[in-house]
């Protein structure tokens, strides 16, 4: 009874408040991404995802297993035993239901009733052309700009950013339910020219997508930009993907191959015509791509590139030099079979470049991509067996070199979840788009053995953890030598109700790698990082939240080269029909770069803001956002970072003088 | 839940080092954590925390074998034995580890009993360390345990290992090791076990255990684990068979490799 009025209540208050955060395990799921990455994400997919269906939230009772997986808030346990428990016993009357489905704790529906709701299926038998009537627009603008003048600015240098120092992003996007999409992206980064030189045509980047679901046989049909996601990620996954994280039983990939590309980065996309059509048990897909890329191109007797690039800056001479010069043609497709409890899949992709790609001559480089073509291939496959499932993909490239990634989710208990992963991929494996569950950030010489659990002990408490075995056969960037490594993550969670929740998370991660020191060769050490960090949150009164941490890390304790790290902030938000804003302040300490700290931040709507912050300093945020009519929205955000102890910010043609750095955000989106 | 005599065995010490020489005699990993298990006990992990005996009121007889990385020269064995009498337990237990180059074995005699929610166990041990051309050194050691019944599904445990440093040989030079446990487990279910302890045997570094039991059937069982001090996990499989109980495990060290292990218990039909 207590429980009914729980969610009961809960609902309520949620859908009154207009508070635009993501979901907490979200948050560090992102975290986790940007630290594995060293840099934010880019693709904004799901951010936008989230968005939308907060103002149209997903109907439990005709929701896909597509929709579903879209969240990212569930497992595939948890998705199955909704389609089953909707297929035996009919419709959800009321969300309250919802606590009967197993595996559906009362903290997996806090994560996601926002997104969801629970009412009559509507018979929707619309034609195609109709839904470009009832959709939705939005226009959007935004402005950015770092207030300190970095050295790249200064016009005396030979080298120097050629563009003025604002970035400038738009976009119109029109979404009917997840049925049609279609769209224009425009972006400009710092440093870039508008409307001259390089970028003569306006901004520096521009994407258009046009993306249609189930329109008769056809299950996807995309023209523009959009993105391929195949099996577990072993041959092509061009979307954002959590790998491990305090979700330890999310461990495995779940995409369509198809979704619709609508953010600014400008290398994980394919440009062309792709489409998914689906008869009975069979679906199949194909998809085609050209554009072009960027990279350093070589001339001598004959030409090729040394590296692709991928981080979309075009602001100085030489970036300029790279912009778009090879092209890139993609295809490939797969056919699938999709039952109820099983799915197999065969995949294949190639890739050409017009000009040869072939990497520096080093010994970590020996076995990367060389050539002109790419080409890989694999087998996908997914079973439910009772409170089991299994999955898995195995793949080879054109050298016939595998790579295998085999995993199982076990329901042992409804308090209890279990997930194993193997994965085995060759040294000499090449992909140029994959992107699995690994330690390495490429898909290549990794042979490694996850293990993760989930109790739910008690109503409103959870613990997760993990251990994570892995080895490096070959050497890599600097790593000088085969070496083997191991990661353990212990979270304790804790949220009695939707007004309070805390966190208690301990991580050890040991990876080796090159220490310079008195040998001739530098050879694998040990590096040890142990994380420690206590997480809370409180709803107060009626408008106003808190929420503080506290991070401790610790850098190869007791070795020569120890260091040691120190982050805590405290924030308050404010939500109200109209406005909403939030406060943040943070102080941090930490010996050097190698001992930096992630974490995230509230941003503007759409927008990823995960630094890593090292050395010694103070930060602090404002963000406001204000409805100024149901359909027009601003949004304002002022963030500073100020060095205790230094004089100089950052390096290269970053270098900015001075011990701050100030941003600042205006971000306007009209609907209609 | 039906009450069952409980016998929470704080099983300790994945990988105990009994010396400072030589690798652990005792099996390690998997039956240790066992201990915290209303379930699961049988008599070589009740050994492990002898205040666990004082709810093991069940005569049972147990044997271990396992080799070590796959050499013959490390293979240990042990056999233990436990004896309910009206006032709390006894039990036996004999080990042996090496080869005839380099052995260890050891007899040990433990008692427990049951304070209520709390149960108390100690043993005596009588070690021996023999090395070929050397000859053999002694000593007397003592361990003792207490387990809490947290809840009916959650106890937690200490344990600790030669608290009075026991030391051997002629000059008094070796000494074994202390070795100072921390457990907790948690029944999810009369078929899924949690077990998990932080070790820290003298002069290596802390170790933190953890294992899962789940029976899939009602006779089969399936577990794994991981032991962070020497980052090596441990997959196996079980069957019960009219009291009988075994086990088949393998434990994997990253670099060292697989230790193949086998348990066959059994555990006489509880008293009622």
């Amino acid at each position: 009874m207590i429980r009914i009025c729980f969610i009961g209540w809960l609902f309520f208050f949620v859908s009154r408040c207009l508070a635009q955060d993501l979901p907490p395990i979200t948050q560090q799921q992102l975290e986790d991404v940007a630290e594995s990455n060293d840099e934010e994400p880019k693709d904004d997919h799901l951010l936008q995802q989230l968005e939308y269906y907060r103002k149209h939230p997903i109907n439990l009772n005709t929701a896909t297993v597509e929709e579903l997986q879209s969240l990212r808030l569930l497992n595939d346990l948890q998705i199955n035993n909704l389609i089953r428990y909707r297929s035996l016993l009919g419709n959800l009357i009321s969300i309250f239901e919802l606590q009967s489905i197993p595996g559906w704790s009362l903290v997996t529906i806090n994560r996601v009733l926002p997104y969801i709701a629970v009412s009559n299926p509507q018979s929707s038998k619309q034609s195609f052309l109709s839904r470009f009537h009832n959709g939705d627009n939005s226009l959007l603008f935004r402005i950015s700009r770092v207030l300190e003048k970095s050295k790249g600015y200064d016009t005396n240098l030979n080298t120097h950013y050629l563009g003025d120092r604002n970035h400038l992003a738009f976009r119109y996007r029109y979404q009917y339910k997840d049925l049609l999409y279609f769209g224009i992206t425009a972006d400009k980064d710092a440093g870039e020219q508008f409307f001259r030189g390089a970028q003569s045509k306006g901004f520096d980047f521009y994407s258009f997508h046009f993306f249609a679901r189930r329109v008769g046989w056809v299950k996807s049909l995309a023209i523009g930009d959009y993105t391929v996601n195949f099996g577990q990620g072993l041959i092509q996954w061009q979307g954002l993907a959590f790998g491990k994280s305090a979700e330890a039983v999310s461990i495995k990939r779940q995409s369509p191959a198809l979704s619709p590309y609508r953010s600014a980065g400008e290398f994980y996309f394919n440009r062309g015509v792709a489409v998914t059509i689906q008869k009975g048990r069979l679906q199949s897909t194909l998809f085609g791509s050209y554009k072009k890329i960027s990279g350093n191109i070589i001339s001598d007797t004959t030409e090729w590139f040394s590296s692709l690039g991928t981080s979309g800056y075009y602001r100085t001479p030489p970036e300029i030099a790279d912009r778009n010069r090879i092209n890139l043609t993609s295809f490939g497709g797969n056919i699938a079979y999709q039952s109820t409890s099983l799915k197999l899949g065969f995949n294949a992709v190639a890739h050409r470049f017009n000009i040869p790609l072939q990497k520096r001559n080093e010994p970590y480089n020996l076995y990367s991509i060389s050539g002109r073509n790419i080409f890989n291939s694999s087998l996908d496959y997914s079973y439910t067996y009772k409170n089991l499932h299994f999955f898995g993909e195995t793949a080879v490239d054109k050298n016939l070199h595998s790579a295998t990634v085999d995993g199982v989710l076990i329901s042992v208990d409804p308090k209890v979840d279990l997930s194993f992963l193997y994965r085995n991929i060759q040294a000499q494996y090449q992909t140029l788009f994959g992107n699995a569950a690994t330690e390495n950030s490429t898909t290549v010489n990794e042979k490694g053995f996850y293990s993760g659990l989930l109790i739910r002990p008690a109503t409103g408490w959870q613990l997760n953890a993990y251990a994570d075995f892995y080895r490096f056969p070959w050497i890599k960037y600097l790593v000088n030598a085969p070496s083997n490594g191991h990661e353990y993550l212990v979270q304790l969670n804790y949220q009695p109700d939707k007004l309070f929740a805390m966190y208690l998370r301990f991580r050890n991660k040991d990876k080796p790698t090159d220490i310079s020191g008195t040998d001739a060769i530098y050879h694998p050490l040990d590096q040890v990082k142990q994380n420690l960090r206590v997480h809370l949150s409180r709803q107060l009164a009626n408008r106003f939240s808190m929420n503080t941490r506290l991070e401790l890390l610790w850098l190869n304790p007791g070795a020569g080269n120890e260091e040691r790290g120190f982050l805590s902030y405290v924030e308050a938000n404010y939500a109200s029909r109209r406005l909403s804003a939030g406060l943040r302040f943070q102080y941090f300490e930490t010996n050097s770069y190698n001992s930096r700290i992630y974490v995230y931040e509230s941003d503007v709507l759409y927008s990823y803001s995960i630094p890593a912050f090292y050395d010694k300093g103070t930060r602090y945020y404002f963000n406001l956002h204000y409805k100024f009519t149901r359909d027009f929205v601003c949004y304002f955000r002022l963030d500073q970072t100020v060095y205790t102890s230094k004089e100089l910010i950052g390096s290269g043609l970053d270098e900015i003088t001075g011990n701050k750095k100030t941003e600042i955000k205006l971000q306007l989106s009209y609907l209609f | 839940m039906r009450k069952i005599s409980m016998a929470y065995i704080f099983c300790i010490a994945f990988f105990t080092t009994r010396s400072q020489i030589l690798l652990p005699d005792r099996p390690a990993v998997y039956s240790d954590i066992n201990a915290y298990s209303s379930f699961n006990k049988d008599a070589l992990s009740v050994l492990s925390n002898q205040a666990a005996l004082g709810s093991f009121k069940i005569l049972s007889v147990a044997f271990y074998g396992e080799r070590k990385f796959m050499l013959k020269d490390l293979s240990s064995y042990s056999m233990a034995f436990t004896l309910p009498t009206s006032s709390g337990s006894f039990g036996l237990v004999a080990h042996y580890f090496g080869s005839a180059g380099l052995n260890e074995s050891s007899l040990g005699l433990a008692y427990g009993r049951s304070l209520g929610k709390i149960e108390v166990g100690a043993q005596f041990n009588y070690y021996q360390l023999r090395i070929e051309g050397y000859g053999n050194a002694s000593t007397v050691s003592v361990e003792t345990g207490i387990i809490l019944h947290l809840t009916e599904q959650l106890q937690a445990g200490v344990h600790i290992f030669n608290p009075t440093g026991a030391t051997m040989g002629k000059a008094e030079q070796e000494k074994l090791p202390l070795i100072y446990s921390f457990g907790l487990g948690y029944d999810v279910s009369d078929r899924v076990y949690i077990g998990t302890e932080v070790q820290k045997v003298e002069d290596q570094p802390v170790s933190v255990n953890a294992g899962l039991q789940y029976a899939f059937e009602r006779k089969l069982f399936a577990r794994a684990g991981v032991a962070s001090a020497t980052s090596s996990f441990y997959l196996g499989v079980g069957f019960l068979w009219s009291g009988f109980r075994i086990d088949v495990n393998a434990s994997v060290h990253p670099t060292l490799g697989t230790t193949p292990s086998m348990l066959i218990a059994y555990n006489s039909p509880a008293k009622k």
